[in-house]
């Protein structure tokens, strides 16, 4: 081996040797507590999360202060998932509409409420919003969209671009598809058919203003109703402490 | 195996419009500034090319472009990487620990190094004169000054047979 190359190999080792001892220097001796970080990290966002709520007059379920919050606190609890905890909250807007967030919050408008005629159709509801948040969509849609970004520089900041995706974006087709898979696996759980679901997307899609399938982002209305008419209609052997109607006409 | 290099020019034999194109190499590093996005591999893509385009100048033009291309490479890989931790913060947990707050220390120290050493070699470059980085500037002259043997071999042209 010549001298060159002994110096380049010695060089080589030198940077190694310098990356991996103040690497391992910062963490034993750490300029910034990191827990005290990961710690102001949780309270901004819970701080935004609230921050939104009072923004967006969104009521939480399961406080004790109305029926209708105290009917959606039973549901939330019904659908639950060892991996995941989520917020629902309640919306008074009367869009036929849910959504899910980041920071593990599920919206139910006021209009997709009235469209329930069963409480069953709006636990298929909740389930296929959390459906999104357990195989976090929002991460997945942020990734995607901000690696286009960065790769075909646009207009636009970094960090308004973030706010865009996460707010005005919709989930793509295949997102939605594995959240109503999510909604079937959740209502089969909980011993209610499917079929609900389909009741419910039957009415909205005579409400609906026809969107051509292929502009879409959810699957086409029509393939849902397949997919969820495909279960057997059965009675839900659920009980609840509530009135459903009683719940709806206090809205 | 030749075992010889080129010869080093010296200042006074490089005209300015090379010691300027020399410089230009390390001012690649800019590039993603001027997209306006911190995306490290803009950074290097804009280095290839400019490798490329201005490779054929001078073994001047070439030692200064290729150092700074090559010296690029682990910042942009120690970017990436950084980049990849912090998006599985959001995927999967956020496990925000002292390994990953070294590594963000040290990565940003790299940057910093890297960013002042470029500085500092297109000053000098701009002047004519050589500057080596540890590593990538042996690395760089060994490729852009040894002798092959492809450069020695002398070609003849002869009339048809």
């Amino acid at each position: 081996m010549n001298t060159m190359k002994k110096r380049l190999w010695r060089d080589f080792l030198i940077l190694v040797v310098l990356f991996l001892g103040a690497w391992i220097f910062f963490i034993y001796n750490p300029v910034v507590d990191s827990e005290v970080v990961k710690e102001t990290y949780i309270n901004k966002e819970k701080e935004l999360k609230d921050k939104l709520v009072d923004l967006l007059d969104y009521k939480i379920a399961d406080g004790d202060t109305t029926q209708l919050l105290r009917s959606l606190g039973e549901l939330k609890h019904l659908v639950s998932d060892k991996d995941i905890v989520y917020d629902l909250y309640y919306s008074d807007s009367r869009e036929i509409n849910a959504y899910a967030l980041p920071s593990n919050m599920i919206v139910i408008n006021r209009g997709i409420i009235l469209e329930c005629d069963t409480p069953e159709e709006l636990i298929g509801v909740i389930a296929h919003e959390l459906g999104h948040l357990k195989m976090k969509h929002h991460t997945d849609k942020l990734i995607t969209a901000l690696s286009i970004e960065l790769l075909l520089p646009g207009s636009g900041s970094t960090a308004g671009e973030v706010t865009k995706i996460l707010t005005q974006n919709a989930f793509s087709r295949d997102m939605e598809t594995e959240a109503d898979d999510y909604a079937i696996k959740k209502m089969k759980e909980l011993g209610i058919s499917p079929n609900y679901l389909a009741k419910l997307f039957k009415k909205m899609y005579k409400k609906s203003d026809l969107i051509p399938e292929f502009l879409n982002t959810h699957p086409g209305m029509n393939k849902r109703i397949s997919k969820f008419s495909k279960y057997p209609f059965e009675e839900s052997k659920l009980e609840f402490t509530f009135d459903w109607l009683k719940v709806k006409n206090s809205l | 195996m030749s075992t010889d290099y080129y010869p080093i020019q010296q200042p006074e034999d490089l005209p300015a419009r090379e010691r300027e194109d020399a410089m230009g190499g390390y001012f690649m590093m800019f590039a993603s500034l001027a997209a306006g996005l911190p995306l490290p591999i803009i950074n290097l893509i804009a280095a290839i090319i400019y490798y490329h385009v201005n490779k054929h100048k001078s073994r001047f033009v070439r030692f200064h472009s290729l150092q700074s291309l090559l010296s690029q490479l682990p910042v942009s890989l120690l970017n990436a990487g950084l980049v990849v931790w912090a998006i599985s913060f959001f995927k999967y947990e956020f496990n925000f620990d002292n390994t990953f707050l070294s590594y963000l220390i040290v990565v940003i120290l790299a940057n910093l190094l890297y960013l002042g050493f470029s500085i500092a070699a297109a000053i000098k470059a701009r002047k004519g004169l050589m500057y080596y980085f540890i590593f990538f500037g042996k690395l760089s002259y060994e490729i852009v000054y040894k002798v092959k043997e492809d450069d020695e071999q002398i070609y003849r042209n002869n009339p048809p047979v």
